[in-house]
């Protein structure tokens, strides 16, 4: 019964392990996911010159994760005829919406300042996008580069910490 | 959506309020104007009205809604749907169409390079012309101007605000889907500042019938040229001529074998042989069927018909409608 005991308990930990692990490598795909948009949005605005409610709707139709469930709830929005202005709408679907996804509050901070300044001219509405874009590329580059450490750290730790229990148990 | 709620999806939610009786009375009014700090205007049946905070139309300017910078601002970035990079080529000529092809007028601090306007800062006036597709409203002319079943070159003349585009798109349709026995053609349409198709982002907001190519947002002169050697229309209509170019691509088109159907901007016919570039056109007895509106006080309202020869075929029949 002990070693039955144990056995799950190690096991436990181990998945919680690869939990984190899990967790880690999908927060680097909604960024990647988001960095995505931010390059979609800058072509957008260069070759076609489409309004924000369009990028969103088509940026939405073809990604997935927070970034798919967040263009399209914009994009919804705003052609809905509610008439909220753009910044309120991006601020409160972010809020609603981001933290159910494994994105960090400082990742949701960089996506929500994107609708934070108005822009008269498509040249500051792409810097404003590159700088979104860029910021998210350090976060992903950071992350990216300590995946692999951190992932074998967690794996490591819920086995370790599994066993170590187990035998103090025991 | 119907009529009333995109015109209230103009405003944003905050000002909406004020606007929902003048939604409600959309088909009366030709042009709402704002100004900052000046009280807003609103153009029906001819006369003018004040606008209450409350939307109730006055007669008298003492309780109207006054626009302040910040309300003129976040009106700006809502008709823009805050993209106002995507409007960039349309500011620049002092205009946006949106949605429902109603026309802003936009008046602000001009931002030139190299003495050519670049952009627009600082929006202190808007003048929303109320967009109004009447259909039928050329019926009543269709017939004057077939000479059996071919199509006379025909100049539509009024002062601004009395009809001619209106008198124009339908006339446009007519052709183009067939009507009053004749049967449809291929019409070619250059639409300079987007008022005939009134496109919103190349999405077509007035129905300009099944045989219509537009060439949107392209100079008059340069659209008839590429009309003429791309889409072999019958008819090429445009929208308010008068320049050099103007008048050598109507002669141009007119002599490859199109037919022409514009509008000019004028009192009566002896003002516009004045005129140097239109002038010529005239004399030359390029137009077959001139179509005089009788004015803003009765938009819409055929005054008269005219042949070649500058003689009436017709007066005072009545086409209806409203509009720019």
């Amino acid at each position: 019964m002990k070693w039955i005991g144990a056995i799950m308990l190690t096991l436990g930990t181990t998945g919680l392990g690869l939990f984190y692990k899990r967790a880690g490598y999908e927060r680097i795909r909604e960024l990647e996911r988001f960095i995505w948009f931010f390059y979609y949005l800058e072509s957008e605005i260069t070759y076609h010159k489409a309004e924000l409610e369009q990028i969103c709707r088509r940026g939405g139709d073809r990604q997935k994760g927070a970034a798919g469930k967040l263009l399209s709830a914009v994009a919804n929005r705003m052609s809905g005829g509610e008439g909220a202005v753009f910044e309120r709408i991006w601020r409160e679907e972010s809020e609603a919406l981001l933290g159910k996804y494994p994105l960090k509050e400082e990742d949701i901070a960089v996506i929500r300042e994107f609708a934070a300044q108005e822009f008269a001219d498509s040249r500051m509405q792409l810097i404003q996008a590159a700088f979104c874009r860029e910021k998210l590329e350090e976060k992903r580059k950071s992350l990216s580069e300590d995946a692999a450490s951190k992932s074998r750290m967690y794996v490591c730790m819920g086995v370790m910490g599994g066993l170590v229990l187990s035998i103090v148990l025991l | 959506m119907d009529l009333e709620q995109e015109f209230l999806g103009l405003f944003p939610d905050t000002m909406r309020h004020g606007f929902r009786n003048v939604a409600a009375k959309l088909k009366q009014i030709q042009e709402i104007r704002l100004r900052v700090g000046r009280p807003v205007i609103i153009y029906a049946h001819g006369r003018e009205y004040f606008l209450s905070e409350d939307g109730e139309l006055l007669y008298e300017a003492g309780r109207a809604l006054c626009p302040d910078k910040f309300y003129m601002d976040r009106l700006f970035a809502h008709l823009c749907g805050y993209s106002v990079y995507a409007y960039e080529d349309e500011i620049r000529q002092g205009f946006l169409t949106v949605v429902g092809g109603h026309r802003i007028g936009l008046g602000g601090e001009v931002v030139c390079k190299e003495h050519e306007p670049v952009s627009m800062k600082n929006v202190n006036a808007m003048n929303i012309r109320i967009a109004h597709q009447i259909k039928g409203a050329a019926y009543g002319v269709m017939p004057q101007l077939f000479e059996g079943e071919e199509f006379l070159n025909t100049l539509i003349i009024s002062p601004p605000g009395s009809g001619k585009t209106t008198l124009l798109r339908d006339l446009i349709r007519c052709l183009s889907d067939g009507c009053c026995g004749h049967s449809g053609m291929t019409v070619g349409v250059v639409d300079e500042r987007s008022e005939i198709g009134g496109s919103c982002l190349g999405v077509l907001q007035n129905d300009l019938g099944m045989r219509t190519d537009l060439l949107d947002a392209c100079p008059k002169a340069e659209g008839m040229f590429l009309l003429l050697r791309s889409m072999n229309p019958r008819v090429i209509a445009v929208d308010e001529i008068g320049g050099k170019e103007d008048a050598e691509a109507i002669a141009q088109a007119s002599r490859c074998g199109c037919k022409i159907v514009a509008t000019v901007h004028g009192n009566d016919v002896k003002q516009l042989t004045e005129r140097k570039y239109i002038g010529t056109l005239l004399e030359d007895r390029l137009f077959e069927r001139y179509v005089l509106l009788q004015g803003s006080k009765r938009p819409g309202v055929i005054g008269q018909v005219l042949d070649k020869m500058f003689a009436p075929l017709t007066s005072d029949s009545t086409a209806g409608g409203v509009g720019g």
